[in-house]
Parts: structure tokens; C-alpha cells; sequence
């Protein structure tokens, strides 16, 4: 490498791990325990108590479930219904003044679907975990807060590519993982390195798809807009015709109208319930999203379109590859798919970025203090 | 230079597959995906720790 081209790629590193550095840091820390919140609200207690019924006691129906969340929140609308991740006797209510908020102040209710019971409401908005995950996800500043950890992602990203360009001057007459360890400073130039390359596609990849995730409300409106589109191009397929007596037809009902999804996607679930207006349906339609039961399938989730009034089931599109992009980059970011091996690996991955961005800021102050040293941050590269 | 690249190549290599095959199945799947981003962590610690 030209001692020019060392010089640019240098400055490059510099300044977009500079500018991202305490934020990556931040992000480090507040992800640190988000990785594992599933077992922390375990811990203390954040789960719902399901009362005890007779195995296999049937499901009221989902009318019921929302009327009973209503009640719960008076004068708030429903804009989803989430099924319970590992309780398949649980619904949880989404509710807002409107359909069309940001849905930042938005209410929940747990429902019991066997008897339409309230069971609570989980503390998303409060305690240490909910800073956690503002601190993570939108530094509490809404979508500017979730673009501005987008960019700051970004330039992560760059670094890591501009430090990947640097690791060969750097590491040329060196045997790889080699830490020299006579002085401190050179010490943790090798660790650095060693470190930042070792991990490198794993934070790539955590790094790029944490930016995609920082895009998911523009996903989804677009997502809401070509289904739309869809619908009103005559683009959309019709999966189940309004006058088909393959399912009991519509009386207006949210369980009538899930009924009908569900004949027309037979082997799938319901996981998610829309209604009409939110950001993952339309006006007039509810939105089912559903999942299958293999590992692949019950993370790409399908989505179904049902009129409540005439029970036509529809079929806006494929789903779009950008949908595709960000359902995939979520288990791609958690590390939730592996089981507690996975987490704890993520978690160890988690403070070896701690370590490289920590290193990288002692490294820069040292060669910033040190102006005449001849052993500084970017003498190790000098031939 | 293929010495220079060798190891980081193998490890970055690794840790793709263990990240992907995670996602495509359960079982077996998931054992990959601990070998393959284990190497990272384990490389660390040899190196790292080594005195």
C-alpha cells in the first residue's frame, strides 16, 4: 500500500470510528442485557400467571378477547393482537387512542383466550429493561432517534471495513495473533487487531442488520403502500373468494373473518392480528400474520388480507425482498435462534466489540498525547 | 500475503456458516452456529490470555 493510500484509509477509520465510538459503546451496553431479556423478565417476575384449566379447554372467541381488552382500556381502540410466544392460551392486546399514532403511548392487556379473562398488563414502558431498550433502540426520540443510531451504524461499518484495509500494513511481519506484550501500548495495538479481525463478521453482520432495524417503520409503511396498491390495481390474488363455503362466511366478526385466513393458509397460525387502518394492514382490511411450524418458516411470516364484511381472503403481493431483508435481520441482530448457547456467545461477541472500540479510543488518545513518539498509533504501520 | 489472510479468512468463513446455519434448522443447525462463532471467542482467549 502506497504511504498516500495508508494515509486516506487511516483518516477514514479515524473519523468514522470517532464519530460513532460512544454511541457504539452505548449500544454495547444497553444490548449487553437485551440479549438476554427473555430469561431477565423471567427472573423478576415480568410473566404472565396463567390460571390453571383443564388441558385443551377451548378458545373463546377473538371478539370476545378484544371487547375484553376495551373494557380494560376504555376509550382506546385495538391495533393489534399478539399471540403469546411460548403460551399458546394467551393474547396480548395492542391498544392507542388511534390507529394511526406513532403507537409510542400505546396500552397493552394481556388476555386469557380461554376465558377472556385480563391477566395484566406487561411493564414494557418502565423499569430498567424498557431504558435498556430506549437507550438501544431510539436514544427515547422516536423514528429521528432510530435514523440518527442508523447513521451512527453505518459509520460502524465503515470502520470496520477501513480497519479491515489497515490490518494488512499493520499485521504484514507479524504471525497472525501475535500480541506483543513489552510495552502497553503495542500490547493493545495487537489486541485491536486481533480482536477487530477475529469478530469481524459477526459485527458486520450485527452491525449492518441493527441498521436495517432502525429502518422498520419506513419498511412497513412502504410495505402498507405497495399492498394498497396492490389491492386497488387488481394485483392482489384472491385466496378465498367472498361467496366460498370453504369456511363459515363473514358476519363481520374478527373471528369469522380469522377463521377464513386460516382455512385458506392451512398448517399455519396466527401470530399477529391487525386491524384495519394500523401500519401492517390497510384501511379496510385486517392483516393476519401468520407463521409456519419449521425453523425457517416460523420466522418469515406470511401475511393475509381478510374484508370483515365480505370475507374475501386476499393475497397482496409476494412478499416484498425488503420485508424479507428485515424479518431475516432481526434474528440476525437478537441472536435469539440458537437457544442460550447462541445468547451467551452473542454476549461474549458483545464485550470483544466492547474491548476493540475501547482499545481503538485508547490507541487514538495515546498517539494524540504522544505527538513526537515513535511508537504511536499509526507508527506500527511506518515501513 | 495468503499468510496474512489464511486465518482471518477460515475464522470469518466459520463464523458465516455458524450464523446462517443457525437459521436454517433447529438441531444440528444450532450446533453450528455455536462451533462457528465459537471460534471467534475461543481465538480471542488463546491468544488473548496467552502469557
Amino acid at each position: 500500500m502506497s504511504p498516500a493510500a495508508l494515509r486516506r484509509w487511516s483518516w477514514v477509520h479515524k473519523w468514522s470510528s470517532l464519530v460513532c465510538t460512544l454511541f457504539m459503546l452505548l449500544l454495547c451496553l444497553t444490548g449487553l442485557p437485551l440479549i438476554f431479556s427473555h430469561e431477565i423478565d423471567h427472573l423478576v417476575g415480568d410473566e404472565v400467571e396463567m390460571p390453571a384449566m383443564p388441558a385443551g379447554t377451548p378458545h373463546v372467541s377473538l371478539d370476545r378477547i378484544v371487547a375484553a381488552a376495551e373494557a380494560h382500556h376504555p376509550g382506546l381502540v385495538p391495533l393489534y393482537l399478539f399471540a403469546g410466544d411460548d403460551e399458546p392460551d394467551l393474547w396480548m392486546a395492542k391498544m392507542d387512542t388511534r390507529v394511526d399514532t406513532d403507537e409510542r403511548l400505546a396500552r397493552f392487556a394481556y388476555v386469557d383466550a380461554r376465558s377472556a379473562e385480563i391477566l395484566g398488563e406487561p411493564n414494557f414502558g418502565e423499569g430498567f429493561m424498557s431504558v435498556m431498550y430506549r437507550l438501544h433502540v431510539d436514544l427515547y426520540a422516536g423514528l429521528p432517534g432510530k435514523l440518527f443510531l442508523g447513521a451512527m451504524g453505518m459509520l460502524l461499518l465503515v470502520a470496520l471495513v477501513s480497519g479491515v484495509v489497515l490490518y494488512a500494513p499493520f499485521m504484514r511481519k507479524l504471525e497472525f495473533g501475535t500480541v506483543r506484550r513489552q510495552r502497553r501500548q503495542t500490547r493493545w495495538l495487537d489486541l485491536h487487531n486481533l480482536i477487530g479481525i477475529v469478530t469481524l463478521v459477526w459485527a458486520l453482520v450485527v452491525g449492518f442488520t441493527g441498521v436495517i432495524n432502525t429502518w422498520a417503520d419506513l419498511i412497513l409503511q412502504a410495505w402498507q403502500r405497495d399492498q394498497v396498491a396492490a389491492l386497488q390495481s387488481g394485483a392482489a390474488q384472491t385466496l378465498m373468494a367472498p361467496d366460498s363455503r370453504a369456511a363459515a362466511p363473514a358476519d363481520g366478526s374478527l373471528q369469522a373473518a380469522v377463521d377464513r385466513v386460516l382455512a385458506a393458509a392451512p398448517g399455519m397460525k396466527a401470530d399477529m392480528i391487525a386491524f384495519p387502518g394500523t401500519l401492517r394492514a390497510t384501511p379496510e382490511h385486517f392483516a393476519v400474520m401468520l407463521r409456519g411450524d419449521t425453523p425457517l418458516t416460523s420466522r418469515m411470516t406470511r401475511a393475509l388480507l381478510v374484508d370483515p364484511a365480505s370475507g374475501e381472503v386476499l393475497e397482496a403481493a409476494g412478499r416484498p425482498w425488503y420485508v424479507t431483508a428485515f424479518m431475516l435481520s432481526e434474528p440476525l441482530h437478537f441472536g435469539d435462534y440458537g437457544g442460550m448457547p447462541l445468547k451467551i456467545l452473542w454476549g461474549l461477541l458483545d464485550l470483544l466489540t466492547i474491548v476493540v472500540l475501547g482499545s481503538g479510543l485508547y490507541l487514538w488518545w495515546k498517539k494524540r498525547t504522544a505527538t513526537s513518539s515513535a511508537l504511536g498509533y499509526a507508527g506500527g504501520v511506518r515501513t | 500475503m495468503k499468510q496474512l489472510w489464511l486465518w482471518p479468512g477460515v475464522i470469518g468463513v466459520l463464523s458465516a456458516v455458524g450464523l446462517i446455519a443457525g437459521l436454517v434448522s433447529d438441531g444440528p443447525g444450532d450446533a453450528a452456529a455455536w462451533l462457528g462463532l465459537g471460534v471467534p471467542v475461543a481465538v480471542t482467549a488463546w491468544f488473548g490470555l496467552r502469557r
